[in-house]
C-alpha cells in the first residue's frame, strides 16, 4: 500500500489533532465506574461542567501523569462552569488550554471540530460539526453565555467538561450535556470570564441585591400603555433587610422593567445581567411604580461566603 | 415586608429555601453541611427533595424554579 495515501494523511493529521490536545485533559473520577473530563486551563486551575460535580468539594483526576487530588473552587451552575485547583505538579506543561483560547476566532456552523476529553483508561477522541453557532445567549439556568454553540457528533457521558477545539489545534469550548440530549459549548470567552474572577479573588463573588422577584404576565393593551414589547415582567415580591435594594429604596410591588438599559423579562433575566457585574459597582435598575417609571442607581453587594 | 404569590402547592420549607440558596452559589453539599449544622447525608436529602418538589432534573433547574417562584433572593 502506498504509505502517503491520502487516507493514511488524513487519519494521521487526525490522530495527531487530537494527541495534542489530550494533554490539557483530565479524567475526574465520580464513582468507581464513572468519569466526565475536565481542561487544565491555566496554571493550577482546572474546569469542568458544574453540574456534573454535584455538590464535590474533593475529587481525584487522572492525568497522563497520574493521579491528583483537586479542590473545586467555584461552581457556577448558571453556566455550567466549574473551577477546581490541583497540584500544579500535577502537570508539568507550562501552558494550559485557556492561553490559546483568548485568541480563538469565532466558530462557524458547519465547522468541523475535535473533542477531546479523558477516562481512566486514557484520553477518549471524537470529531463533529458545529450544528449552530449563534450570537451570545442567555441558557435556560440563567447564564450570560458569550456565544451559542451546539454540536453534532457521538459522543458518552465522559466527553462531559471535555475540550473542543477547531482544526488549527486552538481551543474553542468545554462541551457540556444541554436539554434534549443537545451538546452545548461553554466558550472559551465565558469560561475566561469565570477563571479570570476565580484567579483575581480566590473564589467567584457573587453579586448582590437583596430582592426576590416573582413573574407576571401583561396583556397587550397594558403593553401598548407601557411600550413594552415583552409580554412577561418580573414583580418585587420582596426586599431583604440592610440590603443594597433596600437602601435604594426598592418596595415590593415595584415593577422591575430594565437593568443598565436591557430589558428584564424574569428573575433569570436579572440572575444572567448581575452576573456580569462587580460586586462593589453599581447597575441602575428602572422600575415601574404606581404607573411611573423611574431610575434608580443600585450598589452590587456581595453576597456573604460560608466559612469554609 | 413580602407580597407572596405561591405557584404550585409544593412550597418549599424555610430549611429546604436555606439548603438550595447555598446551592445556588455553587457552595458543596459539606460546605452546606457546615454551614447549616448537619450531616452532609441530610444535606443530600435535602436536596432530593427540593429536587422533587420543584420538578427538576437538576441543580440549576432547581434554582431557576426557585428564582421564577420568588424562593430565593438575587
Amino acid at each position: 500500500m502506498n504509505a502517503t495515501s491520502v487516507l493514511q494523511q488524513w487519519s494521521r493529521e487526525r490522530s495527531d489533532l487530537a494527541a495534542a490536545l489530550a494533554r490539557h485533559t483530565l479524567a475526574i473520577a465520580l464513582g468507581a465506574r464513572r468519569s466526565v473530563s475536565g481542561i487544565r486551563w491555566r496554571g493550577a486551575l482546572v474546569v469542568t461542567a458544574a453540574e456534573a460535580l454535584a455538590g464535590r468539594d474533593e475529587v481525584v483526576l487522572v492525568s497522563e501523569h497520574g493521579e491528583t487530588q483537586g479542590s473545586v473552587i467555584a461552581c457556577d451552575l448558571a453556566t455550567d462552569v466549574a473551577v477546581l485547583r490541583i497540584g500544579a505538579q500535577a502537570l508539568p506543561d507550562a501552558a494550559g488550554a485557556g492561553a490559546t483560547a483568548a485568541a480563538a476566532p469565532m466558530l462557524e456552523g458547519g465547522a468541523g471540530v475535535v473533542i477531546v476529553g479523558r477516562a481512566a483508561a486514557g484520553p477518549v477522541m471524537g470529531f463533529g460539526t458545529v450544528r449552530l453557532a449563534g450570537p451570545a445567549w442567555r441558557s435556560r439556568r440563567g447564564g450570560a453565555i458569550a456565544q451559542r454553540l451546539e454540536f453534532e457528533a457521538a459522543l458518552d457521558g465522559r466527553f462531559e467538561g471535555a475540550l473542543v477545539a477547531d482544526f488549527a489545534g486552538t481551543a474553542q469550548a468545554m462541551l457540556v450535556s444541554g436539554p434534549r440530549g443537545r451538546l452545548l459549548g461553554i466558550p472559551g470567552q465565558t469560561i475566561h470570564r469565570i477563571v479570570a474572577a476565580v484567579e483575581q479573588h480566590g473564589y467567584l463573588p457573587r453579586p448582590y441585591l437583596g430582592l426576590r422577584l416573582q413573574g407576571l404576565w401583561l396583556d397587550e393593551a397594558t403593553r401598548n400603555r407601557w411600550g413594552r414589547s415583552s409580554r412577561s415582567l418580573a414583580a418585587v415580591a420582596g426586599v431583604e433587610s440592610e440590603s443594597p435594594a433596600e437602601a435604594a429604596g426598592i418596595a415590593p410591588g415595584d415593577l422591575l422593567e430594565a437593568i443598565d438599559g436591557v430589558m428584564i423579562d424574569d428573575a433569570e433575566g436579572l440572575a444572567a445581567q448581575l452576573a456580569q457585574s462587580r460586586p462593589g459597582g453599581s447597575v441602575e435598575l428602572r422600575l415601574r411604580r404606581g404607573g411611573q417609571s423611574q431610575t434608580l442607581q443600585v450598589r452590587v453587594g456581595e453576597r456573604r461566603r460560608p466559612q469554609r | 415586608m413580602n407580597l407572596i404569590l405561591q405557584r404550585g402547592s409544593a412550597r418549599l420549607t424555610a430549611r429546604e429555601r436555606e439548603v438550595l440558596s447555598l446551592v445556588a452559589t455553587g457552595t458543596s453539599n459539606k460546605g452546606i453541611a457546615r454551614e447549616l449544622q448537619v450531616s452532609p447525608n441530610t444535606v443530600k436529602f435535602h436536596i432530593a427533595a427540593i429536587l422533587e418538589k420543584l420538578d427538576a432534573a437538576t441543580r440549576a433547574e432547581a434554582v431557576v424554579a426557585a428564582l421564577r417562584r420568588g424562593e430565593l433572593t438575587l
